[in-house]
């Protein structure tokens, strides 16, 4: 080894997580490798359609219908476009396979899906921490709000987000930019509902996004996020995180680095480094550090772990109990009730919200007890003013065909549910036995589905949601259930989990390894539970903690 | 929830059908490249498309947009050949026979699917130009804020769709679902 290859730490992957393990190690005067799988985005230089007019894309920000085909998995994401198709891994780049159907929306870049992202962040309750104990599905959170709260907060001024204090145990108060408003309809149906069913509220949406200037970064209400923001104007590793390691100049970043594994020294007891495959040579290189951030997203911690074999761990790095891979986790995103309203005729907004509401959960919270599932659901809800006043008896061409057109029709409101699946060991990610891809990394096996409790679970969304439609006069109510597969949600967690048993978890309270004290896992797959909330911010406090402890632990000589 | 309510529009709008993606449904892979429309194509697409969405008062209808040059994009990237085959039918049909409006109307009481391609290309190519969002809508690229309580009263011009979400995009979207369904 040369002095080269070695750092005080690396972290893998530069998305949502990564970015803050290599912000915080940097900052603490750490030397950081950043590895990258995909290539680099430049914040606001490779935002290539940032500014680009509808009417300025081939095909007016539609995809080559031969795209979609070609791509059945990426092309079901609401977010693949022309106008992103850039930010998202084509079907065929990276195979998986599907024992059970799953939709695994990936974003190979510097910045992973934090560019991509729908950036509503809700904190956890107190009783999601404790859920899994009171229930005993999954294993026990080796944590509990109060050990998170603090790092919730370092995120939050630092990301910036948008919310009203609600002052809802569900959803904690965090530290909040003034909140997005909300529209007539919103307004009066937050006072209805929560009138008409005690223990249902409408809030504005925790949002990532800007309604202030905020550290130098604005947000212009243009609502084009995904494209990349070249205001900083909603929190991303690119605009944020990425930068702020940078500046410091203790970090070095290394795009096209595909990890292969995690390199394990018997006679050190630890990890000693990581191999990479660099992706525009093929060239295999291992990389050393004291200690390892693993934030590759989900299911890709996942196969690395699998893939990171020796003689100590011959079943996957840290893999003592058995469970690396085991009770895979996502949301229950099937549901949707939607309608319109007679009514606010005179009602509009001005400029776009980057954001919605928030239906905090209400099953099984406080005297509320469900008897046919556990836990609960969110939803997002929302009411917008639809565009096009045309009637079916309207003459279908003219001048009055035209003028409909841009006349406002009625407003239509909506409520997306977000339900918490159970942990179970049956939903697994394995390394396929017979395929590998293009750098000879097996093939990752994804065995995720949803049981009975999550049909329940739906019915139910679809019940109340139709409730709280009716409540406030919506007519023509439709209910929705996709059946959707298993991470379309984009909400994938687990495999890694945290717990307080060695014996039935990958990581200890602070994401560390129980076996391998000096890697670090904190992106989803660190996660025993769901909750129902928008997890990405979760996991970003997951992370500043446990660098914080990390950094602790190696100055104590611990690690 | 933008789409939906674009696709109901649509559905007001198309005759319920959205053409052009029967290649990908049938699993051929054709991208026939050389189509073109010659310049007295163009002229009659954007004369017909401006029979659908005239010029009126304060904003440019199909021919301003130039739905043509749209159409001739769409037809030669999107379209199978059977599909660009049924447009050149269609638009000889009208060279040849016309397209009054008591045609129009019972193409569209027929449901007539050629004269509804037509229609589709020449409303997509105008709701997603930019004639239709400086003049006939109110285009905010850069709002610089989101505000409520905006008194609003018929015949205000009001904010043109969010691109991404808007009805242009509603084509897009109703594309993707009949071919990734399939």
């Amino acid at each position: 080894m040369n002095n080269s290859d070695r750092y005080d730490a690396i972290v893998i992957g530069s998305g949502m997580s990564g970015g803050w393990a290599a912000k915080e190690l940097a900052e603490r005067g750490l030397k950081t490798l950043i590895l990258e799988r995909g290539r680099n985005v430049e914040h606001v230089k490779d935002y290539p359609t940032a500014n680009t007019q509808l009417w300025e894309f081939p095909h007016r920000d539609t995809l080559h219908p031969q795209v979609l085909r070609d791509n059945p998995v990426v092309s079901r994401c609401y977010a693949f476009s022309e106008a992103t198709e850039h930010f998202f891994v084509k079907d065929g780049e990276h195979p998986y396979e599907q024992t059970k159907p799953f939709d695994w929306i990936r974003g190979y870049q510097v910045g992973g899906k934090s560019l991509l992202w729908a950036r509503m962040v809700q904190r956890w309750a107190e009783f999601d921490f404790e859920a899994n104990l009171a229930d005993g599905h999954g294993t026990d959170w080796p944590i509990r709000y109060a050990d998170l709260a603090p790092w919730y907060s370092h995120v939050e001024k630092i990301a910036g987000v948008s919310g009203n204090r609600d002052g809802l145990p569900q959803i904690p108060d965090g530290e909040f930019l003034p909140p997005f408003e909300m529209n007539a309809v919103e307004r009066y149906a937050k006072s209805t509902v929560e009138a008409r069913f005690p223990g249902r509220h409408i809030v504005s949406g925790r949002s990532a996004n800007l309604s202030v200037p905020h550290n130098g970064r604005v947000c212009l209400n243009r609502t084009l996020c995904e494209r990349g923001c070249p205001m900083g104007g909603y929190f991303s590793a690119n605009s944020v995180t990425i930068p702020a390691a940078m500046a410091t100049g203790n970090a070095t970043l290394r795009p096209h680095s595909v990890v292969h594994s995690i390199l394990y020294d018997d006679s050190l007891g630890k990890a000693s480094g990581v191999r990479v495959i660099d992706a525009l040579t093929n060239e295999t290189i291992d990389f050393f550090a004291d200690v390892i951030f693993v934030n590759a997203s989900t299911i890709n911690t996942n196969l690395i772990l699998l893939n990171s074999t020796s003689s100590r761990f011959p079943n996957g790095l840290g893999n003592d109990s058995g469970v690396l891979g085991k009770y895979m986790l996502f949301h229950n995103y099937r549901a949707r009730v939607f309608g319109e309203l007679d009514g606010f005729q005179d009602a509009y907004v001005a400029g776009h919200k980057p954001g919605g509401c928030y239906i905090p959960r209400f099953r099984n919270v406080g005297r509320d007890k469900q008897s046919t599932f556990l836990r609960g659901y969110s939803f997002s809800f929302g009411a917008r003013r639809s565009v096009g006043a045309m009637n079916e008896t309207d003459k279908p061409f003219g001048a009055e065909f035209k003028q409909k057109m841009t006349e406002l029709g009625p407003w239509s409101v909506y409520a997306t549910g977000m339900g918490e699946v159970l942990p179970r060991e049956e939903n697994q990610v394995r390394l396929s036995k017979d395929n590998t891809d293009a750098w000879g990394i097996p093939l990752i096996d994804l065995d995720i589905g949803y049981t009975e409790h999550d049909d329940a679970m739906t019915a139910d969304i679809l019940a109340t949601g139709t409730e709280i439609l009716e409540a406030i006069g919506a007519k023509n109510i439709r209910q929705q259930d996709s059946k959707q597969a298993p991470g379309l949600d984009i909400h994938e967690m687990g495999g890694v989990r945290m717990g307080r048993d060695p014996k039935t978890s990958m990581l200890n309270g602070f994401n560390q390894m129980h076996a391998v004290k000096n890697v670090f896992v904190t992106d989803g797959a660190a996660m025993a539970s769901t909750a129902c909330q928008n997890p990405s911010l979760t996991f970003m406090a997951l992370t500043v903690r446990a660098v914080d402890y990390a950094v602790n632990e190696l100055k104590k000589g611990n690690l | 929830m933008n789409r939906k309510d674009a696709l109901k529009t649509l559905m007001l709008i198309t005759g319920g059908t959205v053409f052009g993606a029967q290649a990908f449904l049938s699993g051929c892979s054709v991208r026939n490249r050389v189509f073109s429309l010659s310049a007295s194509d163009k002229t009659l697409f954007n004369a017909f498309g401006e029979v659908i969405i005239p010029a009126t008062d304060g904003s440019g209808g199909a021919l301003a947009a130039d739905v043509a040059g749209f159409a001739e994009t769409i037809v030669r990237d999107f379209y199978s050949e059977e599909e660009q085959t049924t447009f050149r039918n269609a638009l000889e049909d009208l060279a040849t026979n016309g397209f009054s409006e008591s045609r129009l109307m019972e193409f569209e009481t027929t449901k007539n699917e050629p004269y509804l391609m037509l229609k589709q290309l020449a409303v997509w190519g105008w709701l997603s130009s930019s004639v239709a969002a400086n003049e006939a809508y109110k285009y905010v690229p850069v709002p610089g804020q989101f505000t409520t309580d905006i008194a609003y009263q018929k015949g205000d011009k009001i904010l043109y769709p969010r691109p991404g979400s808007g009805m242009a995009r509603g084509f897009a979207r109703h594309h993707a679902e009949k071919i990734t369904s399939a």
